[in-house]
């Protein structure tokens, strides 16, 4: 049987039996899968005790072929973002991070990169100030559609590439998941953004951690945010996402 | 099965539906049943149909009852300023297993899971609020999981009772009894070092 070894980040865990669960993890070397963790819950070898969401460790497992549950033979915790634990914002914030991942990145296809801002998207989250987990949560989902390939530059129209100005309003597609020029009438929503707004975004998509971390969102710039990410994800996904509205 | 009369079949059916229990048991059961007298059996029946005629929710702590309120919000023995915040009615009675608590309890009915579109107006937080704010209330244990979930519920719930003048703790956690060191992962000690306890409990 085929033994794979990975770092990997726990996304969900439910229990399978007694003694044992079933964990949902984005494996860095092999993308979205499910893993049976024996005797996870009874702290039986090599398990130290039951399994929990946001925990990133290097694993073990094997697995007989695709279509069938992996088995978790090892786990070796290296951390915990406990940060995202012990504060309400941040824990919403993982939370609607999570929820995208187990929605719309697809199971085991390899995507080291999305492993890897999401990582460092947690550990910012754990370690941020509370107001600065709203501007962060929004900006590491709309980093990552980006890295997904779900959400093309701001800075042309999505559909024929003309260039677009980000001095005056906007047009915003959720079908297409960018802005659409003059010229183009996409089907699906329509979402006008101020200039103000629009720049807004191209900041927080293009500045360094350091200075999203000190932008606190207005309550209405979050809500158009939320608004034009939300009804992007419902585009893909066929479904609301949950989380989000708590961020 | 032709073999089965229908209501032994229909019993088989419902009795395999219990958790835990296959086919085979439940057949056990439906000629245990079949063979027993008929007064065992009709008391069987009579308290089947009692727990879901009888048994609701008490209208003060949300845990199960039978009749307006339960037997631990009716008693006047109990400790009425200290409110254990648990997720379900089967905590309570995990709890008051341990004979080490006199308090009163909240069942929220839940715990917080944002992704499955479990938010803090699904659960039972106005009334603990209404409860707390009624001011007989001190001090507030939350006894949720130590899990993701449960540590997210333990934040919404002191978020919500922010305002009050209250000594607000959780359960202790860390390594379980009869775990050596060399099997815990470091979320656990990091979680025995918060909470190290004082080796001489006369010095507490
Ligand atoms: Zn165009
Ligand atoms: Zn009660």
């Amino acid at each position: 049987m085929p033994v794979y070894k990975s770092p990997i980040l726990i996304l969900r865990c439910q229990d399978w039996s007694e003694t044992s669960q079933i964990v949902h993890v984005l494996a860095r070397e092999i993308g979205r899968l499910r893993c049976l963790a024996k005797g996870s819950k009874r702290g039986q070898n090599p398990f130290s005790g039951p399994l929990d969401r946001w925990t990133l460790g290097d694993a073990v497992f094997s697995q007989a072929d695709p279509n069938r549950l992996a088995t978790l033979m090892e786990l070796y915790e290296t951390e915990r973002f406990d940060g995202i634990r012990r504060r309400l914002p941040a824990f919403y914030g993982a939370s609607c991070i999570t929820e995208i991942i187990l929605t719309i990145v697809p199971d085991l296809e390899a995507q080291p990169a999305v492993f890897d801002l999401v990582v460092d998207g947690l550990r910012l989250l754990a370690a941020v100030e509370v107001e600065a987990c709203r501007a962060v949560t929004l900006t590491l989902v709309w980093r990552l559609l980006a890295l997904l390939g779900y959400v093309p530059r701001l800075d042309q129209c999505a559909e024929c590439g003309a260039a677009i100005s980000l001095e005056s309003p906007l047009n915003f597609s959720s079908g297409l998941g960018g802005p659409v020029c003059g010229n183009c009438h996409p089907p699906g929503r329509i979402h006008h953004l101020t200039a103000k707004a629009a720049q807004a975004i191209a900041f927080l998509l293009s500045a360094g951690w350091d200075e999203v971390r000190r932008v606190r969102l207005t309550e209405a710039t979050a809500d158009l945010i939320r608004g034009l990410l939300s009804a992007r994800i419902e585009e893909l996904a066929g479904r609301k996402l949950s989380a989000l509205r708590y961020v | 099965m032709d073999a089965y009369t229908e209501s032994m079949e229909r019993l088989i059916v419902a009795l395999g539906k219990l958790p835990g229990i296959g086919r085979r048991s439940a057949e056990r059961m439906a000629f245990y049943l079949l063979d027993a007298d008929k007064d065992e059996v009709d008391a069987l029946a009579e308290s089947l149909h009692d727990l879901k005629t009888k048994v609701g929710r008490c209208s003060e702590c949300g845990s199960m009852a039978e009749g307006e309120r339960c037997a631990i919000c009716a008693s006047d023995r109990r400790d009425r300023s200290r409110l254990c915040v648990v997720e379900k009615p089967k905590d309570v009675i995990r709890i008051e297993a341990t004979g080490g608590y006199n308090g009163l309890y909240h069942v929220l009915g839940g715990l917080l899971a944002p992704m499955d579109g479990v938010g803090p107006e699904h659960l039972d937080l106005d009334r603990l609020a209404a409860r707390v704010a009624a001011g007989e209330i001190q001090e507030v244990i939350l006894a949720l999981s130590p899990t993701a979930e449960g540590d997210g519920t333990a934040l919404a719930v002191a978020e919500r009772l922010k305002a009050y003048k209250l000594h607000v703790t959780r359960l202790a956690r860390g390594l379980p009894t009869g775990a050596t060191l060399d099997y815990a992962n470091p979320g656990m000690l990091s979680d025995a070092l918060r909470g190290r306890q004082n080796v001489d409990e006369s010095e507490s």
